[in-house]
């Protein structure tokens, strides 16, 4: 099977900052049914130059520029499925998803967000994966966008939180989980036990998440793992083995700051549907 | 469907070599889902510490082993996570990186993060199958 790959440039020039700044990145990359945006700072949409601001201005330019370049595909923000921000400091989490769900009032996309150090200045970076379509056309059913709640409520962590991102999305082929923790499926309270407990914890939880969406963890393609400590790489290999005995699904690990003194955050990308059996 | 994608040659198969419990590849839904590469000798399996330029020159040549054996090639990614060790060397990554993907390149996102085993540069891909 051949997909299509496209380029997509923004209307606006000042928004590809692969121009502005030589970078060998393009704005966004149409491939199938889907658009990859590659990570947007701030920009002045006027100028093209950095705007360096609050966690909450940038954000807010930030989504603002994204809008019009997911229009340029034929996409828009309802129709993104999968969020990365990137903040310098998980301290300003909360000032970020203030500006963020004016952004995405319902149903918003999942998303995983993590803090890092940022290239340029900026305090924020926002990627993400949206479905592609004809502008002004209704999607076919087969494109479909979901969102997938978890049977247990006490899993239910964005909504019990009241934070702007779905704990899944179903679009097309694909089911994407938000970055899921170490939650605690009798208490809903977090589960800060040993590494090895919270990544077992995690991926329970996650089996859940999936199977509340008619999948399962079998089904999974992607998974991209944040630990606290790069030092727990080992364990987490351990406790991979026990959950995908055979044909593990393709990972992604490194170590950055996470919220609520996590351990580990852990999101994926799986097939919708069962297995055939 | 959800296929395996096989290491393409011993060296990269970090099951093996380190005990990495992941496949290499997984394609599904017309997508190649890739693990984070790191800059891995393809014959040999031994890590190459190295410079960002050096690792990032090797882990292009292995995605490139990886995506052709999958019948996809470089100019198909669609996405890049590229996770660095140290924002400073932002511009270095950039040098070696746009001789791969000269033309039309993939959407991106780089970080930097905490890499496993000391390494600099990790790249973390979505091609077109």
């Amino acid at each position: 099977m051949t997909l299509s790959r496209q380029v997509i440039e923004p209307k606006n020039p000042a928004l590809d900052q692969s121009q502005k700044f030589g970078l060998p990145l393009s704005p966004a990359v149409r491939g199938g049914d889907f658009v990859f945006l590659s990570g947007m700072a701030a920009i002045d949409p006027a100028t093209g130059a950095p705007a360096h601001g609050t966690v909450a201005a940038e954000t807010r330019q930030i989504l603002t520029n994204i809008g019009e370049l997911l229009e340029a595909a034929g996409s828009s923000l309802a129709k993104v499925v999968k969020v990365n921000v990137l903040i310098y400091s998980m301290l300003e989490y909360e000032n970020m998803n203030s500006v963020y769900r004016e952004f995405f009032p319902t149903d918003p996309p999942a998303r995983t967000v993590c803090g890092a150090k940022l290239i340029g200045g900026h305090k924020v970076e926002i990627d993400c994966i949206a479905l592609a379509g004809a502008a002004g056309l209704e999607p076919p059913d087969r494109l479909h966008r979901g969102v997938i709640e978890p049977a247990n409520p006490k899993l239910n962590v964005s909504r019990n939180a009241n934070l702007p991102h779905s704990p899944g999305i179903t679009a097309g082929d694909y089911i994407f989980l938000s970055g899921m923790g170490p939650v605690d499926s009798v208490t809903g309270s977090r589960n800060l036990g040993p590494i090895a407990e919270q990544i077992r914890q995690t991926l329970h939880n996650m089996a859940h998440m999936l199977e509340s969406g008619g999948s399962g963890l079998d089904r999974i393609v992607k998974m991209t793992v944040a630990l606290a400590d790069s030092a727990d790489y080992d364990e987490m290999n351990q406790v991979w083995r026990e959950f995908f005995p055979v044909d593990p699904p393709a990972r992604t690990a490194c170590a950055l700051q996470l919220s609520n003194g996590n351990g580990v955050e852990i999101e994926c990308i799986a097939l919708a549907g069962r297995s055939p059996s | 469907m959800r296929a395996i994608i096989p290491a393409p040659v011993p060296g990269l198969d970090l099951g093996r070599e380190y005990g990495h419990h992941q496949s290499p590849a997984i394609r599904a839904g017309g997508l190649i889902f890739c693990s984070g590469m790191v800059a891995i000798n393809p014959d040999t399996g031994e890590r190459e510490h190295g410079t960002v330029t050096s690792e990032a020159r090797r882990i292009f040549e292995n995605l490139k082993l990886l995506l052709e054996s999958a019948g996809s090639s470089l100019d198909r990614i669609l996405q890049v996570h590229a996770m660095i060790y140290d924002r400073i060397e932002y511009d270095v990554l950039n040098r070696v990186y746009r001789q791969y993907v000269p033309n039309a390149p993939p959407a991106r996102t780089v970080m930097s993060v905490q890499i496993e085993a000391g390494f600099k540069v990790m790249l973390d891909v979505t091609a077109a199958a």
